[in-house]
């Protein structure tokens, strides 16, 4: 169980490796900083690349198909990308705005982690039922953790010793050992887990539950459910409300959650765990993303294809920019 | 996979495959791989071993509203997503199944379960007609839970309901209402209703002519149609002829549960007018093309697990296990009478994997939940469509309100 291929992994690998070879001597140019927002599209398989500000087209860079979650490296130099339907993590120089390398994954990859040396990538597999800690050096899955189906959100501890997953069928979330690729907990929370972020202090994992439309806040020494909260923005009902993105800033005193169906975000106070404010964005609000000056928030709307802009500080939506189809994850290299 | 699902349910105790390299830190105590002890809620599964609905002259012809497999393939697939949860929880379901000869075996078998096998919750795939009659047999029994899985009839949710029985699949009801929101959304509201004459076409028949009243559209004419090519009763089966008439309609609704009829009316309609109804655009539990909402994989397991594609009946028996599921996950026990309670209460989140919470109604057992108007190959509609409002759940403009149910349990 330990270490798996595929025929088409180990082809993809082969792959993986010319290409590597083949930049061996070039080493990807720094372009940290440059401000430029990533978009990734679950159907039209690209990912879109905007200018801060003007949010013109730069470049949209083909990928393998259905690309979903991605992050950067710690230096920016380069951009991650789980395409579900590929069964791969592109690999994308930020310099040169293409795909450069892929990591073969099993099965319908969707939410993913780095750790902080940029050695292991933590892969949730959609169609597989599974959690992979994959070796990024060596492009080989160390481990393959049985979930429960369909697992989807992945996030790591502070101290990278403990990754969490949530199963969006089975209704918990799965607490995994990452040196010994096991379950050691779990913990039921509301109907259709999906996404994660934890308060900076890392005592508090929040979860949002898409189908029963609430945030569970889970103690992550005892993991005891705190408290469970639910948000009604004016004029919806509550089916519409579907939270799936989540985010805090940075000294964790304010969380922004993206509500699905009812076409808002809600900011909340994570202290008092009180309901600051709703902000009107586009159909189905799917995952936010703040800049670093906190200034500024992107939402990817699934169902009208575009992201809204909404200015952090006054909360309110500046303007809507139409994208690819189904827009899945927004990211700025700032 | 269901190779390793099953036999874990069938285990005591089990740990995760990757145990094989436990690491031990030398001070701090090491993580362990999660042990847990499986305990398992047992339900009856009942079916008949002939069973009309899969006969074969009708289903050769991939006629939509006809089965295209057992309804069982659909609890196979939700088992094997509790499993999932199982090796968390140490809380199972598991099915017996029984194929019987008609209403009063099944009957006798549920009876003979509940003594002998301790199995109480009995999830029950049969015609209406016999649906009627195995719940009339049991009818009182506070020691089981029937849950009707493939039977759309309205009585059995109305002057035929009772205590101890819930209903899964959308009721002829629900199926029209949410035809109707989707015409009358379109402003189709003058409609010619081609029927047929068989039972089952009546009760369908009925609830369509509810629910144009409901929605406030028109019946411009109304026909019976006779399934035969007898050029001498033309007026009766040829759909050109019948369809000719001088007042203008927006949309046939064709009303055909064998389905043979129906499937002749598109494009042999005297006038450019849409077909709806048993042909053309249909109301179903379930399409495969329905792929919003985690849908896309509910469809891949079962294509994977079955070689086929899922259904509406499929939907209402993986969707009651899955119910079962929500029960013992949320009450920590496989005891049948707290997951029924819980089952049956508002504190249930089933995802229903059509975008919104599903819920069983407190009148007359039946499962609410959003519908799909679909083509041969689309999803035209998801109901209840915005703007069909409702004081309390958008999903009850689908389908009998509390005011107007006839059900006394």
């Amino acid at each position: 169980m330990s270490i798996k291929f595929t025929r088409r992994q180990a082809s993809a690998l082969l792959l993986g490796g010319t290409v590597a070879a083949a930049l061996a001597p070039v080493q990807p140019a720094r372009a940290a900083n440059s401000g430029l927002i990533f978009v990734s599209h679950e159907k039209t398989h690209d990912i879109w690349v905007l200018k801060p500000g003007t949010l013109e087209i730069v470049k949209k860079i083909k990928t393998s198909r259905r690309p979903r979650d991605i992050h950067f490296n710690k230096a920016r130099t380069l951009l991650y990308a789980a395409c579900g339907d590929d069964d791969v993590i592109d690999i994308i120089d930020i310099a040169k705005l293409a795909v450069v390398d892929q990591i073969p994954t099993s099965p319908s990859p969707e939410a993913f982690r780095l750790n902080s040396t940029e050695t292991q990538i933590y892969v949730s597999n959609e169609e597989d039922s599974s959690l992979s800690i994959i070796d990024l050096k060596e492009k080989i899955i160390i481990h393959d953790v049985p979930t429960g189906a369909e697992p989807e959100g992945v996030i790591l501890s502070p101290d990278e010793k403990t990754i969490y997953v949530t199963s969006e069928v089975a209704d918990m979330v799965h607490v995994v050992d990452v040196k010994g690729g096991f379950v050691t907990d779990n913990i039921v929370v509301g109907t259709r887990p999906r996404r994660f972020w934890l308060t900076p202090d890392g005592k508090e994992l929040w979860v949002t539950c898409e189908l029963s439309g609430e945030i569970y806040v889970i103690d992550r020494v005892t993991l005891k459910i705190l408290q469970v909260m639910t948000f009604l923005p004016p004029g919806f009902r509550q089916v519409d409300v579907t939270p799936v993105g989540i985010l805090m800033n940075q000294d964790g005193s304010k969380c922004v959650i993206a509500l699905g169906r009812a076409n808002h975000i809600a900011y909340v106070d994570v202290k008092s765990r009180k309901i600051d404010a709703y902000v009107l964005v586009g159909s189905r609000a799917w995952n936010v993303t703040l800049s670093r000056d906190e200034k500024t928030l992107y939402v990817a709307n699934g169902l009208s294809d575009d992201i809204t802009v909404v200015d952090n500080i006054a909360r309110k939506s500046i303007k809507s920019v139409q994208v690819g189809r189904i827009p899945y994850a927004v990211l700025i290299d700032d | 996979m269901l190779k390793a699902f099953a036999a874990i349910s069938l285990g005591c105790a089990l740990a995760f495959p990757a145990l094989a390299q436990p690491a031990p830190a030398p001070d701090a105590p090491a993580p362990r791989p999660l042990e847990v002890q499986i305990q398992t809620l047992r339900f009856g599964f009942l079916e008949l071993a002939d069973d009309p609905r899969l006969d074969n002259d009708k289903a050769y012809a991939r006629i939509q509203l006809r089965a295209l497999g057992r309804a069982y393939d659909g609890v196979e697939v939700a088992i094997a997503e509790i499993s999932g949860q199982a090796r968390a929880t140490g809380l199972n379901v598991a099915a017996e199944r029984y194929q019987g000869a008609g209403a009063a075996d099944l009957a006798q078998t549920a009876d003979a379960w509940v003594k002998d096998k301790d199995i109480h919750i009995f999830l029950v795939d049969v015609p209406g007609d016999v649906m009627r009659e195995v719940a009339k047999v049991l009818k009182g029994r506070k020691d089981l839970l029937l849950i009707n899985t493939t039977a759309a009839d309205d009585d059995l949710r109305a002057t035929n309901c009772q205590a101890n029985m819930l209903h899964t699949i959308p009721s002829y009801a629900m199926l029209a209402d949410a035809m109707m929101q989707t015409l009358v959304s379109r402003k189709w509201t003058n409609i010619f209703l081609l029927q047929g004459t068989l039972p089952d076409d009546r009760k369908l028949g009925a609830a369509y002519e509810r629910s144009i009243k409901k929605f406030g559209a028109r019946i411009v004419e109304k026909k019976d149609f006779v399934l035969s090519n007898d050029q001498r009763i033309r007026e009766a089966n040829n759909v050109t002829l019948m369809t000719s008439i001088r007042r203008d309609y927006d949309v046939v609704i064709v009303i055909d549960t064998d389905g043979e009829f129906a499937r002749y009316v598109p494009f042999n309609v005297s006038k450019p007018r849409p077909v709806v109804g048993s042909a053309g655009l249909i109301t179903d539990a379930w399409h495969w093309a329905w792929e919003r909402q985690g849908a896309p994989q509910l469809n891949s397991r079962f294509e994977r697990l079955h070689k086929r594609r899922m259904t509406g009946y499929d939907w209402g028996a993986w969707v009651a296990v899955r119910a079962l599921g929500q029960g013992i996950l949320r009450t920590k026990s496989v005891d049948w009478q707290k997951v029924a309670a819980h089952i049956r209460s508002d504190e249930m989140k089933l995802d229903s994997v059509k975008g919104a919470v599903a819920t069983f109604r407190p009148w007359d057992g039946q499962l609410r939940q959003p519908l799909l108007a679909v083509t041969d190959n689309a999803e035209i509609e998801r109901l209840p469509m915005r703007g069909f409002a409702h004081a309390t759940n958008d999903l009850d403009t689908l389908g009998i309100d509390k005011l107007e149910t006839q059900c006394r349990m």
